[in-house]
């Protein structure tokens, strides 16, 4: 008889009477990688959160190592060796990475912390893992990657046996990718098992033993890797097959269309000497790896941060914007890389976060906001987008992550910006809705729109660019199109001279 | 190679001087400023029973900011603890004649305090502001209603005697000041409930995340701030032979000030002790260097304000820098 680390038979949830989970059924075997992979809202959160601690199921059984067990809190979850890397990320960010390692289990006698042991034995878990991350740096000072690492080590150091990763990947970086499946190797050795949730399918082969799908809260499908195709995993979460979206026209006639927005050699405190045109109908793509400066290029055209030198012409006019209320008037529009933190007000409701930016839409005598056609267009943006939600009153925080994502590019596509940049768009949203997401970018461009894609993601860049900039350390590496654009030329690009130092 | 250059930038994402470090230290730089300008400028500053003055004055009102500190890093904030200091005064001096009883009746004040606004607060989703303003008023309103409006100058000598004497040239004050500055440090610092405090005030949610239990911390803070709250109105009694109905007045604003002005972040997990007890004597400097200038007092108020905003400017250029 197979032993299973988890066996969760006829789980359901539901928030305020509304049901997320209809009797889902899902099995972890013992050291196996385990894949759950659903659509936007399918309820995958939901799940480990369960098994976490963070919400409490309404009715089914949880079985850990063959023992039912009642999970109602984080500390139960940790007793029975379940550990969780949340999509947010949650550590404390004034704490040095060290401190959060060993948060609420630290070293040293009785009451009191042994701070070097503390920094030594963090240390060495870096070392393991073979990263360069200073352990008494402060938490808030670091990127995602490094984040990331010091919840693996949380998780190494718990005496976890179950280790649960929501959407670990979705922010990173090529070469993080690769530490990451270094880490994963490090958790397989230590025969760890684990559950894990991607939107990005292609690393699951990479990784896992076995997936079981998800769709509207029912489990649909659980298959061994070797024995499913992607397409097929696709078809079961969107439960139709996949179109697959349209690769960009290339050599789309734009010869004759009007220069939409230049940038002349421009810099900021974080950027150097940037400069392109980018016509109206046009998709230009913007790729390079984590701190290449894709975000501060969109900060400085956006009037996020101060232009030090160069000229930004939009539409014929040249302009220095002082602030982003100055970008929008001049008809330019920017989706944030960070929704969390710049996208979104997490405690506002859906309608009232797409009002924010369309506030000149719904004006009545001035001053007042025209609540029936706030509705209308939050109505509008919603059904357009496809955004999983009871209703437009629903608050933002209670949205999964991939809706989220879509609620902040509907409100920007609804003030029609003549140059729109986009930053990380398709962050945390399943394959079946990046389809639709890069289709509506293409029907925007085709309309007229100027558009701007700024990604690390090289296939999202390629599969959606007519050209693509290249950055690398916060200079303009290099631009390819046509012929020359694949993943092979964009890596060369940015390696290509970089080797010398 | 390429993977070194990888963790490289990861690394470079550390800032090499962190923003908090330097705003302590432009503090201290302006303290250290304001003490060598008053040694200059006056005779009297430097003089040690000058300085044993100062920090003496100031020893009783501290511990209400120490209590505060934690509130505060905490993600809280404490606005009661003037009444329960002025309560306990008031407790102490009733029972002066039996010591042990002035001193656990006392005490017993800020417990039952501490508790309240620790049992209400994690319990509901009341504004610590609001909910602990208004036990102030309940604190005060107690007083009233007891004592009638009338003081208490009928204080038991032996009582006294707790905060009259001196240690050496130290004043007994000045040591209860001392060992629970000390007593603080070490537990903020160096001991899991401190750490937990900063956690819960930082990032709450990720705390819970993390096995504590937030709501322990919380009620950890709002105790300890009711208890040496209380413990300051007692040696206010019997300091200065008295307990009167307006004790402590305005020291609650007066102990967020200190902690605000020495850098502790309202929003909670940044900061600690020893910013309070720098922000403490900044004012305490200034106030008696611009006694001894002969500055006419109508301009104190003036001068402390801008004091205050220039230690919130120096915050918001930080938060500048930041994003
Ligand atoms: N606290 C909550 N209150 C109300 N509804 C909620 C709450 N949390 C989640 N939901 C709803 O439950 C559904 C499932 O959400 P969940 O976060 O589990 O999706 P997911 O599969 O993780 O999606 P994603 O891939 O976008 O992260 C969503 O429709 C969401 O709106
Ligand atoms: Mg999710």
């Amino acid at each position: 008889m197979e032993t299973y680390a988890i066996k969760m038979e006829h789980i359901q949830k539901g928030f305020s009477g509304v049901p997320v989970l209809k009797e889902v059924d899902f099995e972890l075997k013992e050291g196996e990688i385990h894949a759950l992979l659903g659509e936007n809202g399918a309820g995958k959160s939901t799940l480990i959160k369960i098994l976490s601690g963070a919400h409490e199921k309404d009715d089914g059984t949880v079985r850990v190592f063959g023992e039912e067990v009642e999970i109602h809190n984080p500390q139960d979850a940790h007793a029975l060796g379940i550990q969780c890397i949340y999509q947010e990320l949650s550590l404390i960010p004034h704490l040095s990475v060290a401190d959060n390692i060993f948060l609420g289990r630290e070293l040293g006698k009785k009451a009191w912390i042994n701070e070097r042991d503390t920094y030594k034995k963090a240390r060495e878990m870096m070392d393991m893992l073979s990263l360069d991350i200073n352990v008494k740096s402060q938490v808030q000072s670091l990127g995602i990657g490094a984040q990331f690492f010091t919840e693996i080590c949380r998780c190494l150091l718990g005496n976890a046996r179950i280790v649960i990763l929501d959407e670990p990947t979705s922010a990173m970086t090529p070469i993080e990718y690769g530490y990451f499946l270094r880490a994963i190797k490090k958790l397989r050795e230590q025969h760890i098992s684990v559950i894990y949730i991607s939107h990005r399918l292609d690393e699951i082969k990479d990784i896992c033993d076995r997936v079981t799908i998800l769709r509207d809260g029912k489990n649909v499908r659980t298959a061994e890797v070797k024995d499913i195709t992607i397409p097929e995993i696709i078809h079961e979460m969107v439960g139709k097959d996949a179109s697959g979206y349209l690769q960009r026209q290339q050599g789309a006639d734009l010869t004759k269309a009007p220069v939409m927005m230049k940038l002349d050699h421009v810099s900021s405190a974080k950027i150097e000497d940037i400069s392109f045109e980018l016509k109206a109908g046009e998709i230009l793509g913007v790729t390079g790896l984590l701190g290449a400066g894709k975000t501060e290029l969109a900060n400085v055209i956006f009037g996020v941060d101060k232009k030090t030198r160069g000229t930004i012409t939009v539409d014929g006019r040249e302009y220095t914007f002082k602030n982003p209320r100055q970008a929008m008037k001049a008809g330019i529009g920017l989706v944030p890389e960070d929704r969390k933190r710049t996208g979104l007000f997490q405690e506002f409701d859906i309608k009232s976060n797409i009002a924010i930016v369309n506030l000149e839409q719904m004006e009545q005598w001035k001053v007042l906001v025209h609540r029936s056609k706030e509705k209308e267009l939050a109505k509008r943006c919603v059904k357009d987008m496809n955004v999983k939600c009871r209703n437009t009153n629903q608050k933002m925080k209670h949205l999964s992550g991939g809706n989220q994502q879509k609620v902040v590019l509907s409100k920007w596509i609804a003030r029609n910006p003549k140059v729109l940049l986009l930053d990380e768009p398709t962050r945390g949203i399943d394959v079946g809705s990046k389809e639709e997401i890069y289709n509506l970018i293409h029907e925007l461009a085709n309309e007229g729109m100027a558009v701007m894609v700024l990604s690390s993601e090289m296939p999202e860049v390629l599969a959606l660019s007519d050209r693509i900039l290249i950055l690398h350390d916060r200079k303009c590496k290099g631009e390819i199109a046509g012929e020359g654009a694949t993943q092979e030329g964009i890596l060369m690009t940015i390696t290509g001279g970089g080797d010398d130092e | 190679m390429n993977e070194k250059t990888a963790s490289k930038e990861m690394a470079s994402k550390i800032k090499v001087f962190k923003i908090t470090d330097l705003r302590r230290y432009t503090l201290l730089i302006v303290f250290i400023v304001m003490c060598v300008f008053f040694s200059v400028t006056t005779d009297a500053f430097l003089k040690p029973g000058n300085l044993i003055d100062v920090i003496r004055s100031n020893s009783i009102s501290g511990l209400l900011a120490i209590g505060v500190t934690y509130t505060i890093l905490a993600g809280g904030i404490d606005l009661s603890t003037e009444a329960v200091a002025c309560l306990a005064g008031i407790v102490a001096g009733v029972f002066s004649e039996n010591l042990l009883l002035a001193i656990v009746g006392g005490l017993a004040v800020g417990i039952v305090f501490g508790f309240i606004n620790g049992f209400v607060l994690t319990r509901t989703n009341i504004q610590p502001f609001i909910f602990t303003l208004a036990i102030s008023r309940i604190g005060r309103g107690i007083v009233m209603i007891y004592t009638k409006g009338i003081s208490l100058y009928d204080i038991d000598e032996g009582f006294r005697q707790i905060a009259k004497g001196t240690i050496g040239p130290i004043p007994v004050p000045i040591l209860y000041f001392a060992i629970i500055i000390i007593a603080s440090y070490i537990l903020l610092n160096h001991s899991r409930l401190g750490r937990y405090v900063y956690a819960v005030g930082s990032n709450a949610e990720a705390a819970r995340l993390s096995g504590i239990k937030v709501e322990r911390v919380r009620m950890f803070v709002y105790m300890l701030s009711g208890i040496l709250a209380a413990l300051g109105g007692i040696l206010l009694t019997a300091r200065t032979s008295a307990a009167e109905v307006a004790a402590a007045d305005g020291w609650s604003l007066d102990a967020i000030s200190a902690v605000i002005i020495g850098g502790t972040s309202m929003r909670g997990g940044e900061g600690g002790i020893f910013n309070t007890i720098l922000g403490i004597f900044i004012i305490a400097v200034l106030n008696n260097g611009l006694v001894l200038l002969n500055v006419p007092s109508q301009y104190y108020l003036f001068i402390k304000g801008l004091l205050m905003v220039f230690a919130v400017l120096v915050d918001f250029n930080s938060l500048k820098k930041k994003s």
